[in-house]
């Protein structure tokens, strides 16, 4: 196999380091969010400190220039990030965690994609469009909407459909260069407005054979196995609803953080006016919280654990990482993650009619959770049902 | 009794339509939905609904159901009134908070004063719309005849159609273990501030600060009651006055209807829109159908619609004993008790609870384009149901160790000896 040279730009960085670092990050994000909100997009800014950290190399392949950290680092770092800012974590969770979505492709794509640096940032697009086949590949033409990350992006992965001889059309991912896309802004949401998750356009534009992949999260196959460590092989659908969890749980965990400092600061309204963490009812609201929310995250880290463990075991002892298992982490994580809405719910509703405020933080964060909670990967009951209808032998109804 | 109806029929104002039934009224809220419903964003970006819907509630009645017949009103009972209110939430839920907290609070005038201040603050012609604060957060003075007030009032939701608004106050240089009152002050002795609609949701709902500067207020315009619990104990002066003992019920119950009723329309209303979502879109993967066709989006059409007609029972059923507590009380068979009013409260606190939870299945059923996207309406009720939520008169768990430290301590002192 082809050894590439692209230098790692800290050879002895640690997993710990690098969430120590997130941590650090978090109250300069902070800061930043109502910026960001109104920018519409992750800040330059932002994006340098997340480049200059490593965080986008965070479970790139060392061969590439990568950390090749595993996947419960890489949910801790992202939390970690959210919980300073959900919109810069978002697109940071949805770009840095796609050299696993990219492995799936033919090693001549990844050479290009990764190039001399290792400089890869790349968001996948869903809602597949019907593609023309050419000689040598294939012809596109048109949009993809809720593009996370396109502003910061180096590539984008975008799904079509290859026409086949008497079957349905073929489901695939498809890396494009920044260079070859646009952008349009139709972005105007209640929350996660700083994420810039805008529609992009292509047209008439080439895309050759090798930087096609079978849209993995949607038929389950696993693609080309150019990488040995088992990380990069395995299902892709739970490893995806595992990027958007480790974002709700930073998220929720981002209000905990401001309900603890409202409780010490606030007073009750009513006689006799103690402050909120002296009352009973608020002791009661904030331990509840806690523990929502050290179960969604332990849940989360679990789930992440067990599909390392499911894509090893596919590797090296040839036990099928099966569209059972890919089901019940997904499943495993969306229950985790309502268990982290739940915690949120409590605490919005009961810290006071000013954190609704539109540029109250503690509203904002609400609102960002509002959005993330309506994504298509947290429609915890369909998943319910198709998990079972797996268990017993039935053909699911749709890919989650 | 019939000379007693008689001679309180003496200063009458002729209701506008003396013949009208509640079906009607409520029919006439039914029929609003549709302008409503068109003119949701409009109304969000006004900050209230417009002249236009204030004149179209005024012209079916909407401002005088609870208010009594002997000064233009129809005197409807609560659960009418909730009624109306639930279908008018079912258009606009923000404009249903504007309308409801404007109009509901005819009933407290009608309860807390005297003769002579219902007669002034209702007439000449019988429009009346109130806007009400019960915290205390201003003050009340003794001056010439009458009183002065100085405050500011925040969240008086109603205010913008608001001809007078009630309020809670804290009596300066008087004696007694809390000095607070209530105070019905004429628009001319206040300003509305221009600082609502920055908030995540209800922003139709008109709740702008009002501010009082040297208001002077005649003494009969004031009451030395406690607007979270007056004294109701040997019935009301306004119960007797109009011969109706609905003016005789405690004021939490009764607020908690004004909110749940809100509540349970935004419910409603969101069902509406969630049909109308799936009878639209697909279903995701191969062979889609249309997504009501799929069990997977009937079930949660079911469950929400399951715990809205609970809560929508549990609403009319609480408004309806609000009713008969105060009839009992009034005749001397039952008295209303602080605890009743707290069970009521709790129930209807209930009945929001699970019209939120149903709003939170169907925002979270309805795609995040459909239902996430600013300008959706699914959105809308989302952000409309968030911000009610942080309203303190909805969190049950807050009013719950209340309500049953009320109710022991009253068993308490029914049977001293059961409390050793």
């Amino acid at each position: 196999m082809a050894r590439s040279s692209i230098p790692i730009p800290e050879l002895n960085l640690t997993a710990q380091e690098m969430i120590q670092r997130a941590t650090a990050m978090r109250r300069t994000l902070r800061d930043r969010q109502q910026a960001t909100e109104e920018a519409g997009r992750i800040l330059e800014q932002t994006n340098d400190e997340f480049v200059k950290a490593g965080f986008y190399r965070i479970v790139q392949p060392r061969r590439f220039g990568g950390y090749e950290f595993d996947l419960p680092t890489y949910v801790k770092v992202m939390s970690e990030v959210s919980r300073g800012c959900p919109s810069s974590g978002w697109v940071l969770a949805l770009t840095a965690g796609h050299p696993i979505i990219l492995a799936d492709f033919p090693e001549h794509a990844q050479i290009e994609a990764y190039g001399t640096d290792g400089e890869y940032r790349c968001p996948s697009l869903g809602s597949p469009i019907p593609v023309k086949c050419v000689p040598g590949g294939y012809s596109v033409s048109g949009f993809w909407d809720f593009a996370s990350g396109c502003d910061i992006a180096t590539h984008i992965m975008v799904s079509g459909l290859i026409p086949q001889e008497g079957a349905a059309p073929k489901p695939v991912l498809m890396l494009v260069d920044r260079k070859d896309y646009s952008i349009i802004d139709n972005w105007s949401m209640v929350g996660m407005q700083g994420t810039g998750s805008r529609r992009v356009v292509v047209e008439d534009l080439f895309i050759p054979e090798y930087r096609v992949a079978p849209l993995a999260m949607w038929v389950g196959l696993s693609g080309e196995k150019v990488h040995p460590n088992p990380m990069y092989n395995g299902r892709k659908s739970s490893f995806f609803v595992i990027e958007g969890g480790a974002v709700a749980m930073g998220t929720a965990r981002g209000m905990l953080d401001l309900y603890d400092e409202l409780l010490r600061t606030k007073s009750m309204r009513f006689a006799p006016k103690t402050k909120l963490m002296e009352h009973h009812e608020f002791q009661h609201y904030f331990g509840v919280a806690q523990a929502l929310m050290d179960n969604a995250d332990a849940a989360l880290v679990r789930a992440a654990e067990d599909y390392m463990d499911a894509c090893t075991a596919q590797s090296e002892r040839g036990i099928e990482f099966s569209e059972e298992e890919d089901r019940r982490i997904f499943l495993m994580v969306q229950q985790g993650t309502r268990l982290a809405f739940e915690a949120a719910d409590r605490i919005f509703t009961t810290a006071g009619t000013q954190i609704a405020q539109t540029k109250a933080m503690l509203g904002r964060y609400y609102r960002d959770l509002a959005i993330q909670r309506t994504h298509f990967t947290q429609q915890m009951d369909r998943t319910a049902v198709n998990f079972a209808r797996i268990h017993f032998g039935f053909a699911p109804l749709s890919p989650f | 009794m019939a000379s007693v109806l008689q001679e309180n029929s003496t200063n009458v104002i002729e209701a506008p339509e003396p013949g009208l039934q509640p079906a009607e009224l409520i029919e006439r809220a039914v029929k609003l939905r549709g302008a409503l419903l068109e003119a949701q964003a409009a109304a969000e970006t006004r900050g209230t609904y417009s002249p236009e819907m204030h004149e179209a509630f005024k012209k079916a009645g909407f401002y005088r159901i609870l208010q009594p017949r002997r000064y233009g009103g129809y005197e409807f009972d609560v659960p009418t009134f909730a009624r109306v209110i639930v279908e008018i939430a079912r258009g606009c839920p923000g404009s249903a908070w504007c309308l409801c907290l404007a109009s509901g609070h005819a009933l407290n005038v009608a309860q807390l004063f005297g003769e002579r201040a219902q007669a002034e603050v209702f007439g000449p012609d019988g429009h009346f719309a109130a806007a009400a604060r019960a915290l205390p957060s201003g003050t009340a003075t003794r001056a010439e005849g009458g009183w002065l007030l100085e405050g500011t009032w925040d969240y008086c939701s109603g205010v913008p159609y608001s001809t007078h608004v009630l309020v809670g106050v804290r009596l300066l240089g008087e004696s007694g273990a809390q000095p607070i009152g209530v105070a019905v002050v004429p628009r001319s002795q206040w300003t509305m501030l221009d600082n609502w609609g920055d908030f995540i949701g209800m922003r139709a709902s008109g709740s702008n600060s009002v501010q009082m500067q040297g208001a002077k207020i005649p003494e009969h315009y004031l009451v030395r009651e406690d607007f979270f619990a007056p004294d109701i104990s040997h019935g009301t002066a306004g119960a007797r006055l109009h011969g109706n003992s609905m003016y005789a019920g405690g004021t939490l119950g009764f607020f908690q209807t004004e909110i749940s009723s809100i509540m349970v329309g935004v419910g409603y209303a969101a069902l509406d829109e969630y049909e109308s979502i799936i009878r639209a879109r697909k279903t995701f993967g191969p062979a889609p159908v249309l997504q009501y066709q799929h069990p997977d989006y009937q079930r949660p059409y079911g469950i929400a619609l399951g715990k809205l007609e609970a809560a929508r029972h549990a609403l009319l059923g609480a408004a309806q004993e609000y009713m008969e507590l105060a009839r009992l009380s009034v005749a001397g068979q039952r008295t209303y008790l602080r605890s009743d009013d707290l069970r009521l409260q709790s129930g209807l606190q209930h009945a929001a609870q699970l019209s939120f939870d149903a709003v939170d299945l169907l925002y979270r059923m309805a795609a995040t384009s459909a239902g996430a996207k600013n300008g959706t309406r699914m959105q809308r009720y989302f952000r409309d149901v968030s911000m009610a939520r942080t309203n303190p008169g909805l969190q049950f768990d807050l009013k719950a160790a209340d309500l049953a430290r009320q109710l022991f301590t009253e068993q308490d002192q029914l049977q001293p000896g059961a409390a050793s």
